[in-house]
């Protein structure tokens, strides 16, 4: 009786703390960042200031508060950032023996299942078959998106290899503070369900979802959700 | 005796462990499915994806225009638009001097008729790729001028994330 209460409390305790803690570290020689941008070229005109702006505020904001925590941060932006690069160049660095960590962050306009390129809307289901097509290597780690409805493209990017993804519900308006929110928590070695926690921010999409509806979006939802692995962590390597 | 303590010990501690990794902010429906609050719906018109259930009142709508054979997201309630100001980078004014830097950079991009501020500018490779360094600001924003307004604000806002947090009272 005492031999069975011993194998089943040591194969509880075993589960319960065996997924981060048997992992291998990745240090920041093992790890890079690709980031795509590219809101200009389907954003509405109006605001082709705005969109100026996120774009170069992605880019400047990813070096300032990440550059201390990858080898190498590489950047696909506007017309460079066209679906078939996007699929080459995370391809490409997941096979590179260097790079034990991929990690991409999604700077693009976002609808229903459909990611929106230099090229035009994408279907994520096609990016999926892509990369099932060209193998994306399991150093593929984290898929960030600010993209609307990026949640609803996760579950293709999970299913492309990435080991989490998230994005928001519907239309999302609080980059701006979740998007500092989210590399603070990230570089901070915060297990990406804690990292999506603080970027929940409640109070945040309380206001950034209201002014968005004020200004005529609809379908406005800046909550964000993740598939996938929530203890992912920028030091561990992906399984 | 012991043993049997140590093991009691080592379960608790693990189903605490347990409990802890379980976010209590998602149900498992939001988790799984990512859509349990508001389902998205928004209508695609264009020849390459296969539209999804259109909703009755887009937010953001796709056509394709002839002119230029491309399509393109418009925005539907442009009354609501113009009647409201842009204030997505309001909480960017909530750190300590950053507001007037927010000010002469939204006035300069509105004006930037030559395309000096752009990512567009940044070197790539054959396949688009650049490499994120010291140049990068520099390609970026051809205006030194300007270039120095940015990078002290991307600096301020990349050194006091927290500032952005917005006041806890949302009324």
């Amino acid at each position: 009786m005492k031999l069975v209460l011993l194998v089943f409390c040591l194969s509880f305790a075993t589960n319960a703390f065996a997924d981060p803690l048997t992992r291998p570290m990745v240090k920041k020689k093992d790890r890079v960042l690709l980031v795509t941008v590219n809101f200009v070229t389907y954003g509405d005109p109006k605001y082709r200031w705005l969109y100026k702006f996120m774009e170069g505020s992605s880019v400047s904001l990813a070096q300032l508060m990440l550059q201390g925590s990858y080898r190498k941060i590489y950047l696909l932006a506007g017309a460079n950032a066209t679906k078939a690069n996007f699929v080459k160049n995370n391809v490409a660095l997941s096979h590179d023996p260097e790079n034990r960590a991929l990690d991409t962050f999604v700077h693009l306009h976002g609808s229903a299942h459909a990611l929106w390129f230099q090229d035009g809307g994408r279907n994520t289901s096609d990016l999926k078959a892509d990369f099932q097509t060209n193998e994306l290597k399991s150093s593929a780690r984290l898929f960030y998106s600010t993209a609307c409805y990026g949640s609803n493209h996760a579950q293709d990017l999970i299913d492309s290899g990435f080991q989490v993804a998230s994005g928001s519900i519907g239309v999302n308006a609080d980059s701006t503070y979740s998007y500092p929110a989210t590399m603070n928590r990230w570089r901070a070695h915060s297990p990406y369900r804690e990292v999506l926690r603080t970027a929940n921010n409640r109070v945040s999409i309380y206001i950034s979802d209201k002014v968005a509806g004020l200004m005529g979006f609809k379908h406005v939802n800046s909550r964000k959700t993740y598939k996938g692995d929530g203890n992912a962590q920028i030091g561990l390597a992906p399984f | 005796m012991k043993i049997a303590f140590i093991l009691a010990a080592v379960c608790v501690a693990g189903l605490a462990y347990y409990l802890a990794s379980q976010d209590p902010l998602l149900t498992p429906d939001q988790v799984s499915e990512g859509q349990a609050l508001h389902a998205p719906a928004v209508a695609i018109v264009a020849p390459s994806i296969q539209p999804p259930a259109p909703a009755p009142a887009p937010a953001i709508q796709v056509r394709a225009l002839p002119a230029q054979g491309q399509p393109r997201i418009e925005h539907a309630d442009e009354q609501a638009l113009v009647k409201h100001n842009i204030k997505f980078l309001e909480n960017l004014r909530r750190i300590p001097d950053a507001g007037p830097l927010v000010d002469e950079i939204v006035e300069y991009l509105k004006n930037d008729s030559n395309e000096e501020f752009s990512v567009n500018n940044i070197p790539a490779d054959k396949n688009g790729l650049s490499v994120v360094d010291e140049h990068t600001t520099e390609h970026m924003v051809g205006n030194q001028a300007m270039r120095e307004k940015w990078t002290k604000l991307m600096e301020l806002v990349a050194a006091h994330p927290e500032a952005l947090r917005p006041p806890q009272n949302p009324e």
